[in-house]
């Protein structure tokens, strides 16, 4: 539900990981969600395709995984970043 | 293309807040309780009745409030003599760490012991972000309805306590409280569950102990 959170946080760990591996474009990175956790794939989009204007991220899309062995109280995992 | 491995937490920045700050709390001798439920649950009014049960001396308490609007809450403890600062998301359906942070800042911690979040009324969002806390509580009451532990599970599992208020409420109702109790020990196996009304202040000294 809090969208928009989750996509300031994708984008700051995505940001971080492009760097360290000298990444120039993100096209694609994919989000483990748990059972109990509450993120819309369509939703977070919505936040991210505004917010990824103007980035290395113009173009890329998050993919939102679900696993069900995710449990405790954050159950969401930045799992993997795609690009060149 | 190159496909790299992250695993990381989506709230790992939240997370490391929300440790430093329980750390930072816990060398000053103060607990942090974070007050989770519904709108309307009665968090607000616990809190009232903790005080006015001499539960907590008003010196000794402080109180985050969260909500989207007005500091109507932070005056609710106020009036109590209760040291209280308010934080207003304007729309954000949960509080994060750093706004807790900011906010105890802004606080006189010098001979508190207890710092309680009222946290935003949420049953979803706000049992994700931790917040620094010692304790967390989760607060649901009569007037919710039974389903509530398993349509929206999180709270209840990550509950260090569990209270069910206004249960004076519960003859003019459908409420099974046994049904509820059933429910939570089902989630969250062994969490104390503790019958409150805020309002006839039932249940009230228990929850006290529970805090300490």
């Amino acid at each position: 539900m809090h969208e928009g959170a989750v996509c300031r946080e994708v984008m700051d760990i995505a940001l971080r990981v492009a760097e360290q591996n000298e990444l120039t474009r993100i096209e694609r990175i994919v989000v483990a969600a748990g059972p109990h956790s509450c993120l819309n794939e369509q939703e977070l989009n919505f936040y991210f395709h505004v917010a990824q204007e103007g980035t290395c991220m113009e173009g890329a899309w998050i993919s939102v995984e679900r696993d069900e062995t995710l449990t405790g109280v954050s159950q969401m995992y930045v799992r993997t970043i795609e690009g060149e | 293309m190159k496909s790299i491995d992250v695993n990381v937490s989506v709230l790992d920045r939240n997370n490391r807040i929300a440790a430093e700050v329980q750390a930072g709390l816990t060398e000053r001798g103060i607990r942090m309780v974070n007050l989770l439920g519904s709108p309307g649950s009665g968090k607000t009014t616990l809190m009232e009745a903790l005080v006015n049960g001499g539960h907590f001396a008003p010196s000794e308490l402080a109180v985050i409030e969260g909500d989207l609007y007005t500091a109507q809450d932070a005056l609710r403890m106020k009036a109590l003599g209760v040291q209280s600062v308010q934080i207003n998301t304007q729309g954000a359906c949960h509080l994060e760490a750093d706004a807790v942070r900011k906010a105890l800042d802004a606080l006189d911690l010098t001979g508190v012991k207890t710092v309680v979040i009222d946290n935003v009324g949420n049953l979803v969002c706000t049992s994700e972000f931790l917040l620094g806390e010692h304790l967390r509580v989760g607060v649901s009451s009569v007037t919710e309805g039974n389903d509530k532990p398993t349509k929206y599970p999180l709270m209840f599992q990550t509950a260090d306590v569990v209270v069910l208020n206004k249960v004076d409420l519960a003859p003019y109702t459908n409420f099974s409280v046994e049904q509820f109790c059933a429910d939570v020990e089902g989630l969250n196996p062994g969490v104390p569950v503790v019958a409150c009304s805020a309002l006839k202040g039932q249940g009230v000294e228990e929850l006290a102990a529970l805090l300490k």
